[in-house]
């Protein structure tokens, strides 16, 4: 999965989880107050960061095809109810985006077991965190696997005809539920034999200490913007 | 001799029905990198999940230097803490978010200090040159490499004893190697290694005592040269003897080589300019 990938080369990746959350909790927040230009600044803002933590103009524009899918359809239909409304569309368009992106920043920085490594810091999210790491971790496997079983029924023509192919694929389900079956019971062994006592503890993921500077600064935009509102500066 | 396990008349079938130890009865001597060899399902992998007490037999006893296995919560803590398995499939044992994690897995579970956990990790890694791939994600590493990071993950338990549950299966020549050089450097570092496999070549190049397991049975036990002569050797057997032992037996006899027989091709070739 390229988030995936890019989250584990990006030159952010030991940037303190707290600071990539609040910063985007500051885009998010400026996201919903109706300010369209700051909107526009802000997408450059973070299309400027994505490029500094080191993802390419290539990877950017492959995963901007996703949001694209929702936010176009989106748009059109705003654009026709509202008797050609250019403006009201790509205001839309650009807060979509800018939301999106948001996330994106935090999604291609962060990898994902070392953002429920921070979270694992919650104690009431930890039952949480296990589940969603083991999720994570098991994909993995999962997906290799099916992707070899599928393999060796390509080569054996199982998807000739559309009902060999749907044959085919009711016993790769089927397969791939039993395998899951099987590694789950290797995998308590494993835990049990190293001890295990039902919690998941590792050491936690070595990010750089947080900087509370940049903290208080990026809630101090987020302020900043809720002032604005509050002083009726969007009208 | 001292026995590190003592087995006396082990039973234990799952619950499909399919029986995996039948009165096995065994002593496993200290000192010795014991290598269990078996076809699938002969009952090595049963045979090793209850040396950990995590399988329970349903009849007879186990006993680890000198004390029966008790299966109380504080024993098996203790047990698992002094014997450490490395499973046949990584994918089954690897979990964490990146292998520094993951290795620490074992030490967060004996209540260490986070620096002295930090410590043995770092120990680990270094020991099987890994230091390298410390942070990254377990589904970015090559087959081998989850091999080693399996083993770092027992070696960070600083555990007496190892079990390695085939741990050769889908290595290439080079990986094979230099998992003999590993087990060898935990060996001469002072662990008990036990190994169970079916590739008899593997099992030749490292043991010091062979038991041969068929239907959750012992068949035989002791030195490789002895139980390897002693195998029946025809059509109907499902044994083979390893390939250098043949070769090194049949030009004893007829006088190219002389006293004991080498266990790995460098020796070989060494033996045969020798005797030149």
């Amino acid at each position: 999965m390229l988030v995936d990938l890019l989250a584990y080369k990006s030159l952010w990746r030991f940037v303190h989880p707290g600071e990539k959350l609040v910063l985007c909790g500051v885009f998010l927040l400026w996201g919903f107050l109706p300010f369209p230009w700051i909107h526009f600044g802000l997408v450059l803002v973070i299309a400027f960061l994505l490029f500094w933590s080191g993802v390419s103009w290539r990877s950017f524009s492959k995963l901007l095809l996703t949001p694209l899918l929702f936010i176009l359809p989106g748009v059109l239909v705003v654009l026709f109810s509202s008797q050609g409304n250019v403006t009201l569309s790509v205001q839309l368009a650009l807060r979509s985006l800018l939301l999106w992106m948001s996330f994106l920043l935090v999604a291609s920085t962060t990898p994902v077991p070392d953002m429920l490594g921070f979270l694992r810091n919650f104690r009431p999210l930890q039952i949480v965190t296990d589940v969603a790491l083991l999720t994570y971790r098991y994909l993995f496997v999962l997906s290799a696997r099916a992707e070899r079983v599928y393999l060796a029924q390509q080569a054996r023509l199982g998807y000739g005809s559309y009902r060999q192919g749907l044959q085919s694929l009711a016993f790769l389900i089927g397969g791939l539920f039993l395998y899951t079956f099987q590694v789950m019971e290797q995998f308590r062994f494993s835990l049990e034999a190293r001890g295990c006592e039902g919690e998941l503890a590792v050491l936690p993921p070595r990010f750089r200490p947080l900087c509370l500077l940049r903290i208080v600064l990026f809630l101090g935009i987020g302020m900043g913007g809720v002032f604005l509102v509050l002083l009726g500066g969007h009208r | 001799m001292t026995w590190l396990f003592e087995m006396q008349e082990i039973y234990f079938s799952y619950p499909t029905g399919t029986v995996a130890l039948e009165g096995l009865s065994l002593r496993i001597p200290s000192r010795k990198k014991v290598v269990f060899l078996g076809a699938n399902g002969s009952g090595k992998t049963t045979l090793f999940l209850h040396l950990v007490g995590i399988l329970r037999p349903q009849k007879g006893r186990i006993v680890f230097r000198g004390e029966p296995i008790t299966y109380t919560r504080s024993f098996l803590r203790e047990l698992r803490q002094k014997v450490g398995i490395v499973f046949q499939d990584p994918d089954a044992q690897l979990f964490a978010g990146t292998v520094f994690q993951e290795v620490s897995f074992g030490p967060m579970n004996l209540s260490l200090s986070e620096e002295e956990v930090q410590r043995r990790v770092k120990k680990a890694l270094a020991l099987l040159h890994i230091e390298q791939l410390q942070d990254r994600p377990i589904h970015f590493l090559s087959y081998g490499e989850k091999r080693r990071v399996a083993i770092a993950d027992v070696l960070a338990m600083d555990a007496e004893v190892i079990l390695f549950d085939e741990p050769n299966a889908y290595l290439d020549e080079q990986g094979k190697t230099s998992l003999l050089e590993i087990i060898e450097g935990l060996y001469r570092s002072g662990k008990e290694i036990l190994l169970a496999t079916h590739d008899v070549d593997f099992a030749y190049a490292l043991a010091d005592w062979v038991v041969v397991l068929e239907k959750g049975k012992v068949l035989r036990e002791g030195p490789p040269e002895e139980v390897f002569a002693a195998i029946p050797f025809s059509g109907q057997s499902s044994w083979r003897r390893p390939l250098l032992f043949e070769i090194a037996t049949v030009l004893r006899e007829w006088g190219y080589l002389h006293g004991t027989l080498p266990r790995r091709v460098e020796e070989f070739l060494a033996a045969l300019q020798k005797s030149e």
